[in-house]
């Protein structure tokens, strides 16, 4: 066992899995330097032809990214910011997300979009946003949000190994998070949640650092409500079998998501739950995600993403007034 | 490079009116309200995809211009054409499996796909160039798009990202001077596409698009040079396009009809007939041959329609398994 | 939106209700959360408050009695639906013909509900909330769930509350056999929001000069409401039952030092242990060892309980300033400490005397304790009614200095008389005799107890 931040977690894991396939390779801006430093270190140990610091391109990176995916590689696109998926649009959403589709399941596309994501140093609508729902919208795509080290250690491998495009979104306020990580490999499957606290009374479904603001709110909540906490882990493919099944014992759940509340991934979600667990609920689904507007910079984002009393307060609401303390 | 011998001339002729006769196939079937999709023309622009793609090796990564859906390209490389029409279908022996009505998908010609957002060809075509490269085994990539598609962001950085990593890749761009109904005049600021080659240091090199040998000479050059790992070419091919931008469509420039005379000027010059000339002139073909070859295309055509409305369509119920793969 | 007023089901075993009185007249604009009307229960009267604003529709008299879910008239929140409701209902609909229960979807697509209201029907009208898991449980064990206060978000009934449902109706299922009304006790003093009921409707005073057989009438009170019940529970009591009552006298020398020891050693904010208290251990301890005194008779069988539910009475003052009585029941008496009982026993007359007592608290008792001391502080001897269905109620009253003999000398001891009612048609003598030993010996030793 070692001790490794969360970043540290996930470039260890890029590095193994550069060792074990020599197909993967990295592109990106500044991916030799590593700003956000999940890919610091790996030019002095692989060189800079699998670790291409690229031109200010992202059309192009996306698209030679797509494009070596397809030519039997295994690229890990940096994305920079995960805002930057924007400007990659037309090669991340439709080519890389529907070329394995549109072309009868013939040439697939095996590949990682990376970008560090997530409010929380008040940068702005244009650096802060985890573009979750977006992603979950476009099929073809997987998408993956870690909460702890361990976790993205493990699924970053499995992404890395996955046949298709995987959109890997790592949060900035995660980054310091340590975490003791076995010496042995270990992979962690894409699609299975992990339940971070065990609860009975209101189940939380969250992803990304959501899911820490779950657990301090369970945690202030628990002389009261015995609260449940399923980090999803991947919200492509979602494990909604782990939420029914939490849903059905709890009989209440609040979605928290840290990505825009219209359209998003706790409507999705709430909307799923109604479908197959509508006979479990004794109280409305309800959601706490980012207000219906750009992300606010500086002092005014606490004002746009979810706060902890926010958690607090929907927990309490779903669980009525039985639970008053 | 390699000189042609009567053979392959021969192949380039009969491929060019095999294309002919499939394009005008998909546009009768088009018209007569068959097709499942739409149909983008390649008539005048034969030579380009028949040029460029003859003498390229099996496994060089080819990325087909829209016109035409990729049959000059596909034909000339070895892929049977009749994949083209049973996607046009909708059916399963398509060159899709029938999925996207039109995509070009034969992985094993090296035709690993394309994008329907013209310009895209331009980076997935510097991927697939990075992956050749990677793999060092001397594949090139070639890529086709229109005046349109150079108009696109992804043109300027994938020229400069391809230079710049000296990726084997090889652009054609086939000015035929429309981006659906607005002319090229009215969109560009250069008169020539080739000259932007030299603002990312590349040659840029324009050549006669209705010669299927001038095109191929200059592809040819452009490979060779790709392979040898000097880096991108963008060859420009000045062309002209007989009909509407897709069939059905008014055939306008801007809101006002095409100028026939123009189209007819630019018929005088078509590019089957240019070279069956030239062969004639040259004995490398005969009358005879040429009705020969006319009437085994018609038929490989009706085949193809045969073969294509004889062929299932897709099981739906396989298509929420094509989502992801395994 | 026209929204339906109707007799709430205060209690799982209300029935019916009487309309005592509407403070609007028809027509009348009405303020959400006012009081519209009142209503008469076995037990208490209830103030039935205006869900929503708007112009109140009548559709039952004062005096009708109706069913629960019974529909007694609507507020509409426009005028369009004000003469749509009286329209479609027509000038007056007495509350029985449109009486509907509105809580099932079988219920509403009855027929004699479309028939009654042609015109509503295609009027929104409130639905009762609760939540779909609430919903599937009270179906799965067949509860109705139409007057059941809601503690979900937005007071939606939850699964929780559907659970403290099957509880009661569990612990009244003997009582509904034997069909007595006082012990069904459908009564509710708090409304359907859970909040205590405001005020208690006093029936309109007869003519203070009128006689009635020759006698001058001062005031006429109608029989309703709590009054009503206790009536019919005592008559109820004595008709059904043989009671016999046996008295007795405790020195409570020893008690008295035990509880002042106790009082010293033991202080907790807010509750101060009673002499009733300790009379409630000793009585479940006693009822533990003779446990044909903790039964019941029901359907020509005697079901002797397992679980120790001890009521105690409690009497009350109502608004009106008349006293009324309640027996709230701390359950399973014999598994609790002296401070969980004293705790819950305060807990309880505090929601007594406060109106807030739920129907859970006030059924599932298997023995009764009254103690009178606070009612009368001198010698007094008494014979209390017993709580049907139960065998037996025990009487406890003032503690005052007696002259008794002890050694054959005459001294001074502090005395409290008690009294045993119980049906001899369940126990006789003997069996009493033993209970009351054990009862003795524990007031009088109070280290007996821990035996």
């Amino acid at each position: 066992m070692k001790e490794l931040s969360y970043w540290n977690a996930i470039s260890e894991a890029i590095a193994e899995e550069m060792k074990r396939d020599e197909t993967v390779f990295v592109i990106g801006e500044n991916v030799q330097e590593s700003p956000f430093l999940v890919t610091k270190g790996l030019v002095q140990q692989f060189g800079p032809d699998r670790v291409m610091d690229a031109p200010l391109s992202e059309l192009a990176i996306a698209g030679a990214t797509v494009g070596a995916a397809m030519a039997g590689y295994r690229p890990i696109c940096d994305l920079t910011f995960a805002d930057f998926i924007y400007c990659a649009a037309d090669e991340v959403l439709m080519k890389a997300a529907q070329q394995y589709f549109s072309h009868n399941a013939k040439v697939n596309v095996p590949c990682v979009f990376l970008g560090v994501a997530g409010a929380g140093f008040g940068n702005g609508p244009e650096h802060s946003r985890i573009p979750a729902a977006m992603v979950m919208n476009n099929p073809g795509l997987k998408l993956v949000m870690p909460s702890t080290p361990y976790d993205a250690k493990g699924l970053m491998k499995a992404a890395i190994r996955d046949n298709n495009p995987v959109c890997f979104f790592f949060h900035k306020k995660c980054m310091p998070m340590k975490q003791e990580i076995p010496d042995e490999e270990y992979i962690i499957p894409l699609g299975v949640a992990d339940v971070k606290r065990v609860g009975s009374d209101v189940t939380v479904v969250a992803t990304s650092y959501m899911v820490h603001l779950a657990l301090e709110a369970a945690k202030n909540l628990e002389d009261i409500i015995s609260v449940e906490v399923i980090d999803l882990r991947s919200l492509v493919p979602l494990d909604i079998d782990a939420i029914i099944t939490s849903v059905k014992k709890t009989g209440r759940v609040v979605v928290v998501d840290e990505d825009t509340e219209c359209c998003g991934v706790a409507a999705e979600i709430g909307q799923q739950i109604m479908e197959r667990a509508f006979d479990y609920l004794d109280a409305p689904v309800a959601r706490v995600c980012a207000a219906n507007m750009p992300i606010a910079g500086a002092a005014m984002e606490k004002y746009v993403i979810p706060q902890l009393a926010q958690v607090q307060n929907a927990i309490e609401a779903a669980a009525g007034s039985g639970f008053s303390a | 490079m390699k000189k042609l011998g009567k053979q392959d001339l021969l192949l380039m002729y009969r491929n060019l009116v095999r294309t002919r006769k499939f394009d005008e196939l998909n546009i009768r079937m088009a018209t007569e309200g068959k097709l499942l999709t739409f149909y983008h023309s390649c008539q005048g622009h034969e030579a380009i995809g028949v040029g460029a793609c003859t003498g390229l090796r099996k496994d060089d990564y080819l990325y087909p211009h829209h016109r035409g859906h990729g049959l000059s390209y596909a034909i000339a490389k070895g892929v049977n054409p009749r994949e083209c029409i049973a996607e046009h279908l909708g059916r399963a022996t398509g060159w899709g499996g029938g999925i996207t009505g039109f995509h070009t998908c034969v992985p094993e010609f090296g035709i690993l796909g394309v994008g329907a957002t013209i310009g895209s060809g331009f980076v997935l075509s510097v991927g697939f160039a990075l992956a050749a490269k990677k793999r060092g085994e001397g594949q090139i990539t070639i890529m086709f798009t229109g005046d349109g598609g150079i108009q696109r962001g992804q043109f300027h950085e994938a020229a400069n990202m391809a230079s710049v990593w000296k990726l084997p890749v090889v652009w054609v761009v086939e000015n035929n001077q429309m981006a659906w109904f607005t002319p090229y005049r009215d969109t560009s600021a250069v008169e020539d596409i080739a000259t932007l080659a030299a603002s990312y240091n590349m040659p840029g090199e324009i050549v006669d698009g209705m010669d299927v040998l001038a095109v191929h000479t200059a592809v040819q050059k452009a490979v060779e040079r790709a392979r040898s790992g000097e880096g991108p070419s963008l060859i420009e091919c000045k062309t002209y396009r007989y009909r509407s931008h897709s069939e059905g469509r008014p055939d306008v420039s801007h809101y006002l009809p095409r100028s026939k005379e123009e189209i007819a000027k630019w018929k005088e010059r078509d590019p089957v007939k240019l070279f069956e000339e030239k062969l004639l002139k040259e004995k490398v073909l005969t009358k005879a041959l040429i009705q020969k070859i006319s009437q085994e295309c018609d038929a490989e055509a009706e085949e193809a329609e045969t073969f294509g409305f004889e062929s299932p369509f897709p099981d739906p119920s396989n298509l929420s398994k094509m989502v992801y793969a395994p | 939106m026209l929204v339906k007023l109707f007799i709430p089901k205060l209690g799982m075993t209300m029935e019916k209700a009487t309309i005592a009185e509407w403070r609007y007249k028809d027509g009348d604009t009405v303020e959400k959360d006012s009081t519209v009307l009142v209503i008469d229960t076995e037990k208490v009267a209830n103030d039935i408050e205006a869900p929503v604003s708007g112009k109140l529709v009548i559709n039952a008299a004062v005096g009708d009695e109706l069913p629960c879910g019974a529909i007694i008239g609507y507020i509409a929140e426009t005028r369009e639906e004000y003469e749509i409701a009286k329209g479609g209902a027509g000038a007056y609909v007495s509350g029985l013909q449109a009486s509907v229960a509105p809580a099932t979807e079988d219920q509403k697509s009855d027929q004699h509900v479309a028939a009654v209201e042609p015109v509503l029907a295609l009027a929104t009208v409130e639905r009762i909330k609760i939540s779909p898991l609430a919903r599937s449980v009270a179906k799965q064990n067949d509860i109705d769930y139409a007057g059941i206060s809601g503690s979900g978000p937005g007071g939606r009934i939850v699964k929780h509350d559907i659970e403290v449902a099957m509880t009661r109706q569990a612990a009244q299922k003997p009582a509904v056999m034997t069909a007595c009304p006082g012990s069904r006790g459908c009564g509710s003093t708090s409304d359907a929001a859970g909040k205590p009921v405001a005020s208690i409707a006093v029936a309109s005073a007869g003519d203070s000069t009128s006689q009635h057989e020759g006698k001058r009438i001062r005031e006429v009170r109608a029989l309703k409401g709590m009054r009503k019940a206790i009536s019919e529970h005592m008559h109820h009591s004595h008709s059904i039952s043989a009671p016999i009552s046996v008295m007795f006298e405790v020195d409570m020398t020893e008690m008295v030092k035990f509880r002042n020891r106790l009082l010293e050693k033991w202080q907790t904010e807010g509750v101060r242990l009673t002499y009733t208290d300790i009379f409630i251990m000793i009585v479940a301890k006693a009822l533990k060892k003779a446990p044909l005194m903790n039964s019941s008779l029901i359907n020509n069988e005697i079901i002797i309980w397992d679980d120790i539910n001890i009521g105690i009475g409690a009497s009350v003052m109502l608004p009106d300033g008349e006293s009324g009585l309640v027996v709230p029941v701390i359950r399973n008496a014999d598994k609790l400490s002296l401070g969980e009982i004293s705790a819950a026993r305060k807990d309880l007359t505090d929601k007594a005397r406060n109106g807030t007592l739920s129907m859970d608290e006030m059924t599932g008792g298997t023995f009764t304790i009254t103690n009178t001391a606070s009612l009368s502080p001198f010698w007094h001897i008494q014979t209390p009614i017993i709580h049907q269905p139960q065998a037996a109620i025990l009487g406890t009253a003032s503690i005052v200095d007696r002259p008794v003999v002890k050694d054959g000398e005459i001294v001074v001891r502090p005395i409290m008389p008690m009294y045993l009612t119980f049906d001899h048609r369940i126990v006789d003598g003997g069996p009493t005799a033993v209970f009351n030993s054990l009862v003795h010996g524990m007031m009088s030793d109070p280290d007996l107890i821990f035996i």
